[in-house]
């Protein structure tokens, strides 16, 4: 009885070139906006310029990545985070030279030896380091997804903290707090930037199949969406583990960006900055996500200035902390001010499809309109 | 013998200290739903006002922090959470979060990140002999104030108007405020109550470590927090019970766990913790009202 029913939900619309227009244009816009960011920056910013907006789309990666679970399903995830992590060490592991390999794991475990020898290029370890997250997820996913709202908060919390805590006392295979070194340098501002665009194309993608949609039905009303056929843990895993692929892409971004890093980068504090990114842009829509980014990304660079150079009355800082004192005041302002963010959940269509669907309306008033 | 008692006082005493912690966030948990990340930043508070006061005599210090930890509470609620009333707990969350990651920073600007040493009770740190048992002063206060703040909290929830009220309104706040409870009274009182318990937290934790740090409330919010989880948020005896019980426990394995899996203590807690959520949401102790 439940295959029928949940595939009429399902049901694929039409293509015409209309519905085609307007299902590309969004990811378009976005895809668009962000290529033409990059070459801004290429073109016109100084060198710390580019290096924020190389981060910027690294961030871009893994908060695409977040908004694909928590977006669509309206459930929290703190764990991507995690799964970031995983990402940067599986790719560092892979891509560092053999030679540099074996001076910094002598204590690597039998089982694992040969990654010691194994020298894999960067674009492959790219979606290894992907896919190794989204392994991890997949079993994180089974007792996670099957929990809703404050509990698989809290869950998810806990497995930041299991993923955290493996990080820092497995010395021989992650070198605990010492970090990992003498990664090669892979993440330039037009890679960062392609790979954001990809997620973005993804994620919009993912959105508008039918197991997005189901899942995007079962955040308006979880209930209602299991009565018409939704199995609504197994659309939660879907994402989730398409989420984490994302987050194990950033990780390896970021990692080759950063080139020294240690299991500190990917805990509260980023965590932190990514929901805020999220949630100020707003978490119903893609738009939201990136937009969410940008925003955060530019009062980011801006406030770090002035704790470094000060700004008139303002003296430089001795102590940072400026940056996340004013982020968490925006965050708490969008949260009682706007609590759909600066896009409200809109993506860039809307105006767009009003006007056309007003248009609709005005010609043939009975066939009505909407998405 | 004198080992194994010598560990148990000092296992009672962290115990206790994340009962507390636990017994206070289920209070705020079960008013209003929130779920409150930033109440170690409310322990952060009250070390700095320790800190800044250390050279006053020990009772006005104390008076000062747990008057410092009290302001910082109830501004939070009006500041941060009173807008938000009635919002979903997730929104909650969040906000405590955002509020926490906020204080702690604005905490690193004015006071520095680096550990700021103080010894706040100097007699404290004696050693008596009980039976050929060495116990630290310090560790019989806490253990003391631990009892004597529960036994308190029990006669405040059962025995008085304040707490008759509190109760209600943890039990149902809709139906509460249909029987004439003031809502905003209420709520502001919680969050005095639980100011005053984290005062008293800052003050022990602080006795103990001997430091202050921004991040000082982080580790004991996050176990008390999973213990509250453990024992039951709509409980109020179950999330002390379930604080005590955590805290305790990663005092024990510690302390017995062989060293190469002893690193992983937090690891297997949190891990429980996710199965608990799975096998019995409501922790193990169950409120006594019907659940949704």
């Amino acid at each position: 009885v439940k295959a029928p029913v949940a595939s009429s939900v399902a049901a694929r619309p039409r293509v015409e070139p209309r519905a085609l227009a307007a299902a590309l244009w969004p990811p378009a816009c976005l895809a668009l906006g962000l290529v033409l960011l990059a070459a801004a920056l290429d073109l016109f910013a100084s060198d710390v310029l580019v290096r924020a907006g190389t981060v910027m789309f690294v961030n871009l990666t893994l908060v695409v990545g977040l908004y694909v679970f928590s977006g669509n399903s309206g459930v929290l995830s703190l764990c991507h985070v995690g799964f970031m992590a995983i990402g940067a060490y599986v790719g560092s592991i892979l891509t560092i030279r053999p030679a540099l390999k074996a001076s910094l794991w002598t204590d690597m475990p039998g089982f694992l030896s040969w990654v010691l020898d194994t020298s894999v290029s960067p674009l492959p370890a790219l979606l290894i380091a992907g896919a190794v997250a989204a392994l991890v997820a997949w079993a994180a996913s089974v007792p996670l997804c099957r929990l809703g709202g404050l509990q698989a908060a809290v869950a998810s919390l806990a497995v930041l903290i299991i993923i955290y805590t493996f990080l820092v006392q497995t010395d021989a295979v992650t070198r605990g707090t010492a970090g990992v070194i003498g990664v090669t340098r892979w993440t330039t501002l037009a890679n960062a930037c392609a790979v954001a665009c990809v997620a973005v194309l993804v994620a919009y993608a993912y959105q508008r199949t039918s197991s997005g949609r189901r899942l995007r039905a079962s955040r308006e009303d979880a209930d209602a969406a299991r009565v018409i056929g939704v199995s609504v843990s197994r659309e939660r895993r879907r994402a989730f583990v398409l989420g984490a692929f994302m987050a194990g892409v950033a990780g390896f971004l970021y990692a080759h960006f950063l080139l020294t890093f240690g299991p500190n980068a990917f805990y509260f504090g980023l965590t932190f900055t990514t929901v805020a990114m999220l949630v100020i842009g707003g978490f119903k829509s893609l738009s939201g996500a990136v937009v969410g980014v940008v925003f955060v990304s530019a009062l980011t660079e801006l406030l770090r200035r002035i704790e470094v150079e000060g700004l008139g009355p303002v003296s430089a800082l001795e102590t940072p902390g400026l940056t996340e004192v004013v982020l968490a005041a925006c965050l708490l302002a969008v949260l009682i001010r706007r609590p759909d963010g600066i896009t409200g959940g809109r993506e860039p269509t809307v105006g767009w499809l009003r006007g056309r669907v007003g248009a609709l309306r005005r010609l043939a008033p009975a066939r009505g309109g909407g998405r | 013998m004198t080992d194994l008692l010598q560990s148990a006082v000092d296992t009672l005493s962290i115990g206790g200290l994340f009962a507390i912690i636990a017994l206070a966030l289920a209070l705020l948990f079960s008013v209003m739903n929130l779920m409150n990340f930033a109440y170690g930043e409310l322990i952060m508070v009250g070390g700095y006002t320790m800190y800044f006061t250390r050279d006053l005599p020990w009772p006005a210090m104390v008076v000062a922090t747990i008057l410092a930890v009290i302001a910082a509470s109830v501004l939070l609620e009006r500041v941060a959470f009173r807008p938000l009333r009635g919002a979903e707990p997730l929104t909650l969350l969040i906000s405590s979060f955002a509020v926490s990651i906020g204080l702690q920073n604005a905490a690193r600007m004015l006071a520095g990140a680096n550990p700021k040493g103080l010894e706040p009770f100097p007699a404290l740190n004696d050693v008596i002999v009980v039976g050929g048992v060495r116990i630290l002063t310090l560790d019989l206060v806490i253990i003391g104030t631990t009892v004597a703040v529960l036994v308190g909290m029990i006669y405040l929830l059962e025995r008085t108007d304040l707490g008759m009220m509190l109760r209600a309104s943890a039990e149902s706040f809709d139906n509460a405020r249909l029987t004439g409870i003031p809502a905003n009274r209420i709520i502001v009182s919680a969050f005095v109550i639980t100011g005053v318990l984290a005062g008293i937290v800052a003050l022990l934790i602080v006795a103990r470590n001997g430091t202050v740090t921004p991040t000082i409330g982080q580790v004991p919010l996050l176990i008390a927090f999973v213990g509250a989880v453990i024992g039951g948020m709509h409980s109020l005896a179950g999330a002390a019970i379930g604080g005590f019980v955590l805290g305790a426990a990663t005092n024990v394995l510690d302390t017995t766990l062989p060293g190469s899996l002893q690193v992983y203590t937090e690891l297997f807690a949190f891990a429980g913790v996710i199965l608990l959520l799975l096998v019995r949401p409501q922790g193990l102790v169950p409120a006594r009202r019907a659940v949704r």
